[in-house]
């Protein structure tokens, strides 16, 4: 019979005594172990009975429908050893399989249940999280002992519990997250009404804002908003209580400073023709470099290719002697090369020796958000792509000057929209991008790249069908507009043809599984179906229709929105004659 | 140019790191300043924030502290008395990294005409969308972020209006220096990279600081510059926004504490002088001073 880990003890909170058989039964046949039933209407005082009575060091607490998989301890273990791992064991508090990100800021499932069935791909390490589902909970007893961690007693439900448990472990220093290797089938409903009354209840108001000053917290469930008390506005010196993120934020960061350091390498290709800009970006470099700490060190390689020759030794001098403190190392691409863009990459790749260090591809006429900086070691991992968000401004460059004489922000280049690379254009340009550099050194190694613009994309395919993805929405980059980017060429032969000698070679090295394109597909139909519905609609009413928009539209356009907003328009004008009408009515002219 | 520039940066231990990291390097490449004087306002008036050499290249650093917690105005009044800056001074935010000709722009501006109070710099890379005329640089306020202020002008005011304790006294200083004939001016070659707040945008899960002193500072705005009918004014625009009514309670409470303290004279209700000026101190919805440019 296989056993659960061997040092965890397994849990179910019923609330049903009928349930019971079944659920030992359950446990007999798929060889679980020994399962502890716990019967009560307030779930509270059953974790506190947990924590003081279980005789183990780990405990596993799943609700009364759920379907655990067979081989559990395997799950367990991994679960354990990945928390322990990436954490450290006495770091961290309760692990479950479905909450919201700490990174993200979005929800993470790692089940099945009635409103989801989408397979989830592996969280690869536990995610931080700010908010967890009490459907399974993985708890590190000997933390919560040690340190002295209970539930109060003044609240009492079924639902808020495992958040409340989580707010327990941050503010001793405890790190909550979510593990793909919980992953379970929910059988349950949820009970919305059961939940909002709980949050609702002066209890859970009380329990927050005691301790915290938020008015919200974002869940699974829809966001549960608290009447909070204001005071730390009015007088903060004596309104000491915690902003429930801000905490958060400090305990994960806290848990990350012990790593070993990460180094970044800034590559930039340039012809050394916009040297303002890449003063600009230097600069911005140099920023980061100054507010960066002891986790991350930032090398730059400028990768020159076609350069003037004429100027290329003074430019490069010029560099080296204004930003000598940045270390700055050059590549040179023979002017020969065919394909410059792809060959100044792999050149300033031969020049990067450490193989577990990361790359970031930032252009000559863009710039580096320098706050990032400090956040980017709890993101870099070895296997992972991470993706920020990148400012797009509208700028205009005069004569020498090192800063834009205009500059206006004019979008956003948004990380989460990753997954829509798949259908064909590219979504995220390249300096919001960071990879290991292993990874593109693989790349490189097996795909030829036979080809020059949207190289930065044909990489990015290639990349994230082999790694995890990390997105965060969390600006890293500016890129500019100036008038004068190839993106904005006219004559588009020489993308055409980059494109296809990319896209042709990703499709026969099969590096997207077939069923994925399908899928693809299927959703593109779609979409036209609904454009199709779209415009049948505004050829009814024009006052819908979207307006023009010139090209390109390198980011979001809000077209809901916008449909949204002329309707909302619409129904405050109804509104608003409705009303004068009752008026006139009522009270006369 | 002068031999020394002054430069105020009020402070606590929150944000010195980024003073070390950020200001005072940038200061330090500073191009055609000889000599930088910073001298860091410990606005919590409590022990010491910075712990640092007292000189770093060009820039001589001295910490100041009144010896109790002071609104961003009142430090920065209490700066300027302590040290008596010559000709004028700039104030500047911890968290700003000045363009190597930032400096040196703004003491240009400033010497090159008489008349201007507050010559504030770009800010980059987010710029600020107000207005600004093209040719001479006049803004209808400036930006207390990094702002150069000219001593006479200062000391004629009486300095920043303390009652505001944070937020919105820069557009209190700008309106009266056009009320008592100084411009106010907008550099656009001096830039101050201001990167702090990009990712950190506010979170809908609370309330920050900075929108209850906004809110109640709005009005008290409002009031000394309009009477009675500005306050009224201002009162329904925040009762109009989406903010809860006990916030907006607690920010008229608020407004009533300063108000129960002022005299009649605290109000600058010379409407011939606002009427010149109509273009410049004017409210355009809540908490906008200005056109977006």
């Amino acid at each position: 019979m296989m056993q659960a880990s061997r040092n965890c003890s397994l849990y179910r909170f019923i609330r049903d005594e009928n349930l019971r058989p079944k659920i030992l039964e359950w446990s007999n046949k798929y060889g679980f172990g020994p399962v502890t039933i716990l019967k009560g209407q307030n779930f509270y005082s059953l974790l506190n009975d947990v924590i003081d009575n279980c005789p183990d060091e780990h405990a596993l607490i799943s609700c009364n429908d759920l379907a655990w998989p067979i081989g559990l301890g395997f799950a367990l273990n991994g679960a354990i050893e990945s928390a322990d791992r990436e954490f450290g064991p006495e770091n961290w508090g309760v692990i479950g399989n479905f909450g919201m990100e700490y990174f993200s800021q979005k929800p993470l499932s790692y089940l099945r249940n009635k409103s989801c069935t989408v397979i989830p791909s592996s969280s690869g390490k536990p995610r931080p999280a700010t908010f967890l589902d009490r459907n399974t909970l993985l708890l590190n007893l000997s933390n919560l002992r040690r340190l002295g961690i209970r539930l109060p007693s003044t609240l009492h439900g079924i639902h808020l519990h495992a958040l409340v448990l989580m707010m327990e472990c941050y503010k001793k220093g405890l790190v909550s997250a979510m593990d793909s290797h919980l992953y379970v089938m929910n059988l349950a409903d949820f009970d919305h009404s059961q939940f909002k009354k709980e949050y609702s209840g002066a209890e859970f108001e009380d329990y927050i804002s005691q301790f915290f000053i938020n008015k919200t917290i974002a869940t699974n469930h829809g966001p549960v908003n608290i009447s909070n008390t204001i005071g730390y506005l009015i007088d903060p010196r004596k309104d000491k209580r915690l902003d429930y993120y801000g905490l958060v934020d400090q305990v994960v960061q806290k848990t990350y400073i012990e790593r070993p350091k990460k180094i970044v390498t800034i590559v930039t290709r340039t012809m050394l023709g916009r040297m303002n800009q890449l003063f600009r970006l230097l600069d911005s470099i140099r920023i980061a470099a100054l507010c960066s700490s002891d986790r991350l060190m930032i090398k730059v390689v400028l990768a020159v290719n076609n350069a003037d020759p004429q100027t290329r030794e003074a430019n490069i001098e010029a560099l080296m002697s204004e930003y000598g403190d940045l270390g700055i190392s050059v590549s040179h691409t023979s002017d020969d090369k065919q394909y410059p863009r792809v060959h100044a990459m792999k050149s300033a790749l031969g020049v990067i020796r450490d193989d577990s260090s990361f790359v970031w591809f930032v252009d000559d006429d863009d710039f580096i958000y320098p706050e990032a900086i400090q956040h980017l070691p709890s993101f870099l991992s070895d296997h992972s792509i991470f993706i920020g968000d990148s400012a797009i401004f509208e700028e205009k460059w005069e004569g020498e000057k090192t800063f834009p004489v205009k500059s206006k922000r004019i979008g956003t280049y948004k990380s989460d929209q990753y997954h829509e690379c798949i259908m064909g254009d590219n979504k995220i340009p390249i300096c919001s991008i960071i990879y290991p550099i292993a990874v593109v050194k693989q790349i490189f190694e097996k795909f030829r790249f036979l080809g020059d613009y949207t190289e930065d994309y044909a990489l990015y395919l290639v990349a994230s069908c082999s790694c995890e993805i990390v997105s965060m929405p969390m600006l890293i980059a500016g890129i500019s507009f100036h008038g004068d980017n190839t993106i904005l060429e006219k004559d588009r032969t020489h993308w055409h043809h980059s494109y296809t000698a990319f896209i042709s070679e990703i499709v026969e090295k099969r590096v997207i599984p077939s069923w994925v394109c399908r899928f693809a597909h299927e959703k593109s139909s779609e979409i036209a179906r609904l454009q199709a519905q779209i415009k049948e609609i505004t050829s009814y009413h024009p006052q819908l229709a979207i307006p023009e928009t010139s090209q390109p539209q390198p980011f979001e356009m809000p077209r809901k929105r916008w449909i949204g907003r002329r309707i909302e328009q619409s129904f405050r004008r109804f509104r608003k004659s409705t009303w004068k009408k009752i008026k006139v009515f009522i009270c006369g002219n | 140019m002068a031999e020394v520039v002054d430069i105020f940066c009020s402070v606590s231990s929150k944000e010195i790191g980024k003073v070390r990291s950020w200001l005072i390097p940038s200061l330090c490449k500073q191009r055609q300043i000889s000599r930088i004087s910073l001298h860091l306002i410990n606005y919590t008036g409590v022990g010491m924030v910075y712990d640092g050499p007292a000189q770093v290249g060009k820039v001589a650093i001295r910490e100041l502290s009144k010896g109790t917690p002071c609104g961003f105005g009142e430090a920065h009044n209490f700066a300027f008395e302590k040290m008596v800056p010559a000709d004028y001074f700039l104030i500047i935010n911890p968290d700003v990294y000045c363009h190597h000709d930032c400096v040196s722009e703004l003491v240009r501006r400033i010497e090159s005409n008489t008349s201007a109070g507050l010559v504030e710099a770009r800010q980059l890379p987010f710029e600020h969308p107000k207005e600004y005329e093209d040719s001479t640089g006049h803004t209808p306020w400036a930006s207390g972020s990094c702002v150069f202020v000219k001593s006479s002008f200062f000391r004629e005011v009486k300095g920043f209006d303390e009652n505001f304790w944070m937020y919105c006294e820069d557009v209190d200083l700008s309106w009266r220096a056009w009320l008592n004939k100084y411009e106010v001016i907008h550099c656009r070659d001096a830039v101050a990279y201001h990167f702090t707040g990009a990712h950190y945008q506010y979170r809908d899960d609370r309330f920050y600081l900075e929108q209850f002193w906004c809110a109640r500072n709005f009005i008290y705005l409002m009031y000394k510059f309009w009477g009675a009918e500005g306050e009224k004014k201002a009162t329904r625009m925040l009762k109009e926004t989406w903010y809860p009514e006990d916030f907006k309670a607690e920010a008229i409470k608020s407004f009533q504490q300063i108000k129960s303290k002022m005299t009649h004279q605290d109000c600058l209700l010379n409407m011939t002088a606002r009427m010149l000026h109509a273009n410049k101190i004017k409210v355009l919805g809540y908490n906008i001073y200005h056109v977006e440019r």
